[in-house]
Order: C-alpha cells, then sequence, then structure tokens
C-alpha cells in the first residue's frame, strides 16, 4: 500500500486493532443497511474516550471528515462514508463497557458503543431493561445521536425521554462532560440535547447515562382485524381510555404488507382467512404479577366488549400468541424487499389524520403510478406510519431513480404541507433526506445549527449531513 | 363422523431443560407449556373434517395433570366441540400406559376416527397411536402429510424413505399427523367466550399397567466452546486449516 500520513499517525496513536484499512476489513463498515455504500480511508476503532478524542485530533490536522458508526442499521444513510474514499469511518464498536448500574436509583451509565441487547441483558440481572425496543439492535451512542423511538415508544418514550447525562467528544477533541444521573436538574441549558437526535454532526457520544425500567412481568397481546383506518382510531381510543396505565404497543399493519411477509416467511400462518385492510397489534405490559392481574384475561373482556359495540368495524380479534404477532410484524421489512424495488418513507402525521393521509397517498398512486403498491405498516399509537412503496420494475417501466425522483418529493410535500407530518419520524436525518431537511427546516434553526457547529465541531469534520444548510 | 383428537401439553421447544432431583423427570417449575405442534395438524383436520361433511362432532382428550385445561380450552376456542381431561398426577411418557387409558375411555364414547400428532416432542416415542389403534382394533395409517375424505373413505399421502406412498383406508382409523397436513387456525376471540360455555369433562384416568420405566435422564454434553482464528482477510488461511483438522473439508 502507498505510504499513507494519516494512517501512520492513527496507527501511532490507537495501535493495530485500532484502524482497520484493508478492503474486506473496512467492507462491512462501508454499506449501510438499507441506503447508503461508499469507501472509506480507514476505519478507526478506539477503545476509549482518549482514544476517540486523539482519533478526532489526528484526522482534523489531516483535514478529513469523520463519520461515527454504531452498529450500522440507521435507515438514512448517515453512518457510511461517501464514494471519495477521502472519509474515515470512526467505529465505536470497541467502546463498549457497561460502566455502572445504580439498582436504587434505576440507572445505568454505558459507554457508547454498547449494543441494546447487551445493554438488557446485564439490565435483566436487576429485574431492569431499557425500554426503547426495535427491530434492530443499535448501539447506545447512536441511539442517542438518532433519537430512536421504537415500538413502545408509546408507554415509554424514546430515548430522549429515557436520557439523564452524556460524555461527548466534541469535533477538535474536547471532551464535554454531562455526567448527570439526576432525575431533575433545572439549572439553565440542557446541554445533552444538543447532541439528541443530532446524528452526530456536533460531537461523538462515548457515554450515556440512561433511566431504566422495571421489566414487566407478564405482557397479554392480541391481533385485531380492522376494517380500515378509522376503525383503527377508534380502537386505539377505546383502548387508551379503558386500558392506558398498560398499553405498550399498538403497531398496525396493512393487508399488502402482511400479504408480503406470508409470501416470503413459510413458517408464519395466516392469522385471519382474509386479510383485513389493517390488522392491529395490541400489547399490555404490567409489573404486576399474574396472580394481582390476570392481564390476559383483561385484555379479551376488554377486547371481547369493544367488538360487541363496533359493529363490523372490527372483524376478528386473536389473543396470545405474541411470538407469532410480533414476528410477523418484525418481518416486514424484509418481506417487502423480497418484493422487488422499495422506497421507504418513515413518517409521522397527527395521528388523527393517519386514515386521510394514507387514502390521499392511496389516490395520488393509483391517478399517476397505478403499477406501485402502497404497503404501509407502523407505529400508529404515536402518528407514525412505515409507508413503504413497492414495484417491480419491469411492471413500471422505468429506472428505480426516475420512480423515486418522481414520487418522494410529493410524498414529503404532502405530508409536511398538507399534514403538518415529519418527513423523518424516528429514522433521523442524512444524505437519503438532506434535501427535505434543507427544503422544509426554518431558516433560523439552520443558522442556530450553523453556531453550535462552529462552537462543537469549529474545524466542521464530523458526520456525513449538514444541519447549517451550507 | 365423530372424532376424537388426542393431544398432549409438552415444554415450549425453546425451554432450557433441567433435571429434577430424582434424576428420572425433568423440573417443570419456570416451564412454559403448549400445545403439541403435531397435535395442533390433528386438531385442524378435525376440525376440517367436521366442516367438510357439515356434521358430526370433535373432542379433543388428553391423559395429564390439571394444568392441562389451557390447553384443551385452546382447542375448544378453535372450534372443538368437548374436551375431556383424563386427570392423572405425574407427566406421562409411557405410550403403552397412555393408550391403554384412552382407549378405555374411547370405547365408552361414539367414534370413527382417532387423529393424533406423529409424535410428542417431550417424550419421542411415536408409539401411542399403533398401540392405539391396537388396542381398539382400529386401522391405523401414521405420519400422514396429506389427507382427503370421499364417499366415505380415507385417501392418505405419506412421505417414505425416497418416495410418496398414497393409502386407502376406511374408518374407523387411527391416523397420526405430520407436519404440512394442513395450516392451523388461530384461536379468535368469539372462539374463546364460546368455549366457556363448551362441555369440559374431567374423570380420573384408567391407567393400565406400566411397560416401561425411565431409569435415568441426562443432559448431552455441552458444546465445545467456538474458537476465534484471526481476523480479516489474512485469517483465511488458518480458517481453512482449522476445518481441515475437523473434517469438516
Ligand atoms: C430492522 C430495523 C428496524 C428498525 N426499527 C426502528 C424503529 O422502530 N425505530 C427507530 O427509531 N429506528 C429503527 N431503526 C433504525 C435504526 O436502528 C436506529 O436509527 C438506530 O438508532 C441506529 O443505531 P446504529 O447503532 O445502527 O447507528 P448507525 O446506523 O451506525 O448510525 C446512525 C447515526 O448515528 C451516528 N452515530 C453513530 N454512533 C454515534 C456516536 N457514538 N456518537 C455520535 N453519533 C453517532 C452516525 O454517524 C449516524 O448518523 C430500524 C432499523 C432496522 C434495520
Ligand atoms: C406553593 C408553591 C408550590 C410550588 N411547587 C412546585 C413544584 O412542585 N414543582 C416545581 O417545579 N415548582 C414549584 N413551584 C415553583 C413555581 O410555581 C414554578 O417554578 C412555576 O413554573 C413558576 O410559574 P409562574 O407563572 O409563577 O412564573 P414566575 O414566577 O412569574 O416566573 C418564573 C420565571 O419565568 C420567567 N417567565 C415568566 N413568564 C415568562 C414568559 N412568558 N416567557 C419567558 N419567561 C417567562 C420569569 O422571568 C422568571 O424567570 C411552587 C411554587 C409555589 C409558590
Amino acid at each position: 500500500m502507498a505510504a499513507d500520513a494519516l494512517i501512520d499517525d492513527l496507527l501511532a496513536a490507537l495501535g493495530e486493532r485500532g484502524v482497520l484499512t484493508s478492503p474486506t476489513d473496512r467492507a462491512r463498515f462501508e454499506t449501510g443497511w438499507r441506503y447508503g455504500k461508499g469507501a472509506a480511508r480507514c476505519v478507526v476503532r478506539p477503545a476509549s474516550t482518549a482514544e476517540v478524542a486523539t482519533a478526532l485530533q489526528v484526522c482534523g490536522r489531516h483535514g478529513v471528515r469523520v463519520v461515527p458508526q454504531g452498529a450500522n442499521t440507521g435507515l438514512v444513510a448517515a453512518s457510511t462514508p461517501d464514494a471519495s474514499g477521502a472519509m474515515v469511518v470512526l467505529s465505536l464498536e470497541r467502546l463498549n463497557q457497561i460502566v455502572d448500574v445504580d439498582v436504587r436509583g434505576r440507572t445505568v451509565r454505558v459507554d457508547g458503543g454498547v449494543l441494546l441487547s447487551q445493554l438488557n441483558e446485564r439490565l435483566a440481572q436487576n429485574g431492569f431493561w431499557f425500554p426503547v425496543d426495535l427491530g434492530a439492535d443499535p448501539q447506545i451512542g447512536a441511539m442517542v445521536a438518532t433519537n430512536t423511538g421504537g415500538t413502545r415508544l408509546l408507554k415509554y418514550g424514546d430515548v430522549r425521554h429515557n436520557l439523564l447525562g452524556l460524555e461527548v467528544v466534541l469535533g477538535d477533541g474536547r471532551v464535554l462532560a454531562l455526567p448527570n444521573r439526576l432525575r431533575k436538574n433545572n439549572t439553565g441549558l440542557d446541554a445533552k440535547q444538543l447532541f439528541v437526535g443530532t446524528t452526530g454532526v456536533f460531537g461523538v457520544v462515548t457515554q450515556a447515562v440512561l433511566q431504566c425500567a422495571p421489566l414487566p412481568k407478564q405482557r397479554a397481546t392480541a391481533l385485531v382485524a380492522c376494517r380500515d383506518g378509522d376503525a383503527v382510531l377508534a380502537l386505539l381510543g377505546a383502548l387508551e381510555g379503558e386500558l392506558g396505565d398498560v398499553l405498550s404497543a399498538f403497531e398496525v399493519m396493512s393487508d399488502k404488507a402482511l400479504a408480503a411477509v406470508f409470501a416470503h416467511q413459510s413458517n408464519l400462518r395466516k392469522p385471519f382467512a382474509e386479510l383485513p385492510r389493517y390488522a392491529v397489534l395490541v400489547e399490555l405490559a404490567s409489573t404486576l404479577p399474574a396472580d394481582a392481574l390476570a392481564l390476559e384475561a383483561v385484555l379479551e373482556a376488554r377486547l371481547g366488549a369493544f367488538l360487541e359495540t363496533a359493529g363490523d368495524a372490527v372483524l376478528d380479534v386473536l389473543v396470545g400468541k405474541a411470538d407469532e404477532f410480533w414476528a410477523m410484524r418484525h418481518h416486514i421489512s424484509e418481506s417487502l424487499r423480497s418484493e422487488g424495488r422499495m422506497l421507504a418513507f418513515d413518517i409521522s402525521v397527527p395521528r388523527s389524520l393517519l386514515p386521510r393521509f394514507t387514502d390521499d397517498v392511496e389516490a395520488l398512486l393509483a391517478a399517476d403510478w397505478p403499477a406501485v403498491r402502497l404497503c404501509d405498516y407502523g407505529h400508529w399509537g404515536d402518528g407514525g406510519t412505515h409507508l413503504n412503496l413497492v414495484w417491480r420494475e419491469d411492471a413500471v417501466g422505468v429506472p428505480y431513480a426516475d420512480v423515486v425522483a418522481a414520487l418522494q418529493p410529493r410524498v414529503y410535500e404532502l405530508a409536511v404541507n398538507g399534514y403538518d407530518g415529519s418527513y423523518s419520524a424516528e429514522h433521523g436525518v442524512g444524505p437519503h433526506n438532506q434535501r427535505y431537511y434543507d427544503a422544509y427546516t426554518d431558516p433560523l434553526v439552520k443558522r442556530l445549527c450553523g453556531l453550535l457547529g462552529d462552537f462543537c465541531d469549529p474545524g466542521d469534520r464530523l458526520g456525513t449531513v449538514r444541519l447549517d444548510g451550507a | 363422523m365423530d372424532i376424537v383428537v388426542c393431544i398432549k401439553r409438552v415444554p415450549a421447544t425453546d425451554t432450557a431443560i433441567k433435571i429434577a432431583a430424582d434424576g428420572k423427570s425433568i423440573e417443570t417449575a419456570g416451564v412454559t407449556f403448549e400445545l403439541n405442534a403435531y397435535d395442533e395438524f390433528a386438531l385442524e383436520q378435525a376440525l376440517r373434517i367436521k366442516e367438510q361433511l357439515n356434521a358430526g362432532s370433535v373432542t379433543v382428550v388428553t391423559v395429564g395433570p390439571k394444568d392441562c385445561k389451557k390447553q384443551l380450552d385452546d382447542a375448544l376456542a378453535r372450534g372443538a366441540d368437548k374436551a375431556v381431561l383424563l386427570s392423572t398426577t405425574d407427566w406421562m411418557y409411557d405410550g403403552m400406559q397412555v393408550a391403554s387409558a384412552l382407549a378405555a375411555w374411547i370405547k365408552t364414547v361414539p367414534c370413527h376416527l382417532v387423529l393424533c400428532g406423529r409424535q410428542a416432542v417431550d417424550s419421542d416415542n411415536n408409539q401411542l397411536p399403533a398401540n392405539l389403534a391396537g388396542r381398539l382394533g382400529f386401522a391405523c395409517v401414521t405420519e400422514v402429510g396429506k389427507l382427503t375424505l370421499a364417499d366415505g373413505a380415507f385417501t392418505a399421502e405419506r412421505d417414505i424413505e425416497g418416495a410418496r406412498e398414497v393409502v386407502a383406508c376406511k374408518t374407523p382409523a387411527v391416523i397420526s399427523c405430520q407436519k404440512g397436513l394442513n395450516e392451523p387456525r388461530y384461536a379468535n376471540l368469539k372462539g374463546i367466550m364460546a368455549a366457556k360455555k363448551k362441555p369440559f369433562v374431567e374423570q380420573p384416568a384408567q391407567l393400565g399397567a406400566r411397560g416401561m420405566e425411565i431409569v435415568a435422564l441426562s443432559l448431552p454434553a455441552p458444546r465445545a466452546a467456538g474458537k476465534i482464528v484471526g481476523n480479516g482477510a489474512g485469517a483465511v488461511p488458518a480458517l481453512i486449516a482449522a476445518l481441515r483438522e475437523t473434517k469438516a473439508l
């Protein structure tokens, strides 16, 4: 390999294990889970906060851009380098210690590279968990950077709700320590919030203090077949009114999304003879033991009563079989990818408007893109919908990029300006949606981000996204 | 056609089995039980036959402890007409003894067809259907992957070594059901409500003599830990050498 002074300096600072240069070693850091494929000059894997700082300083001296990377499961292409081959990937995977668990305080301090699964395995020993729950296994630092939502947001909130403290290495290597583990601390600016959901452009999260939740002692799960979106909202209202204390998930799956699951997952069986327009996965969770509260019986009774009053808005209700219902939910994304080409949207609108918004998207497709199918599903309880469009290339007749160029702006415009919605409900900002960030973000917010960037990352070294509109 | 479906409650297949202090049985504390997966095919087939004929009855029966009520209730919710718990105090594994209890009871009720799973996934004995058929003097077809009923006679298909065998069979018969026979339905809420009003009979099992006895149980030796031979492309020769060593290559 040609002499590369940057790599020599990084090797001197981090050692052999800390720097990966060969194409095979780099490969898994260069391709994102859904979008994003590039080439890195090298991958650095610091094993301590001090090494993160050193790596950033070395990269700064050499004038290279650094992309922080967690488990690389992000869905907006933000964690992978561009095609230039000039960027350095900074992976947190070796910074992966659970520093301490405060059992009485019900808080935990972890390194930024700890995996969610690893954290939950440790917390289970004390009867706790970190309740931001999703179908991927991300790192905690990256969860802060993307403010991950997930399937239990309805009950426990997103990362922001459960974050108490942070340690962040700023772009030039300064370490900002905010080791707060207090639940209340109203002493001016809550600076950690600057790093939540800002995709790593202001600093690299090397440690986080999290509030954890007691593990539920029991869950009860049902699958409810609903005639249409209005029936789904009626069900949500009824459940929140009567079972709001224990309602922990409300996941909606459309007939077309589920049809793909049963076409591609031979081990899963169809729950209903005919798939309804929407099937809703309802989950209750409680820390009360089964002998104090018969949760499944409660769910059965309330759903039974709802079924009686709902007329033909609710077609069928299945209770039990939690593993199978969740398997259906978690296999949607990969099943849709097996159907052909896919364009994914992670949208939220005020949840009362979800049925109307979805109808509008269907109408738009029917009029101009009849071969493109809407296979929607999502966290309706939080107003979120994964509005995935799927098509067979031969049926549409134009290249993938042309479909995206035609449809993406129209759907986002409808969501943001037609429905007061968001073009990225929980996946954050990245090259995949940078254009829309630029179009829809208030100019004052962009200027504020520019000022924050000047302070936090004076050399402008961090990340693949620009929040300052430049 | 009056159909009896024999079902068994078994530990969930992802249970980490622990052996009890007696060294002969498994520790049941903390274990989640479920309906034996093959019995789900048997139940589903019974319901389909009844739906096809638009007549007859489906009765589910189990020989086991009182806790089996949950699995019987589930079968009622899916559409069985009646449930019978032939109660015992112990976990049942001896096919001969269970068959004796089932045969004694089946002889007291109208029955043209008995459907069973191909085997219970806990004791894995695969002997109950044949033993039961022998006691009842019924025909027996085992491990059936496809079953059709026309003009009162069954045509059953079974996978045998290297071939598919088609057999014809008349009632009365015992048929054991293999994976692939059908896709079992879920119990829905209306079914669960309706099940609460269906007949549920509990009576002590008339167990015959034991044919066999478990004298010891042991866990398989733990699997050897994995080995990391190296990292990246440079480790490929070491990986090939390691695979050769284990004769995998
Ligand atoms: C199957 C599947 C299901 C998913 N479901 C959900 C869901 O329900 N809800 C949801 O919100 N998301 C979901 N996601 C998206 C994704 O898992 C989350 O965005 C997750 O938080 C990303 O974590 P990661 O470790 O993979 O980060 P990466 O993809 O590696 O990085 C994400 C972003 O964070 C930055 N970053 C990484 N580490 C750090 C750090 N230490 N400091 C600063 N910045 C950093 C990166 O530069 C990038 O901008 C899903 C993804 C998949 C593949
Ligand atoms: C009996 C009692 C019990 C209390 N219990 C609690 C408690 O349990 N928890 C708790 O958190 N607090 C408590 N407090 C404190 C107090 O009630 C809260 O801080 C409350 O939020 C202050 O609201 P206020 O309208 O009285 O504001 P003020 O006292 O009028 O103002 C508070 C601050 O806000 C600024 N401010 C006021 N209006 C605006 C505005 N529109 N825009 C920008 N700045 C503004 C003022 O300049 C000042 O700095 C209690 C107070 C009392 C007297």
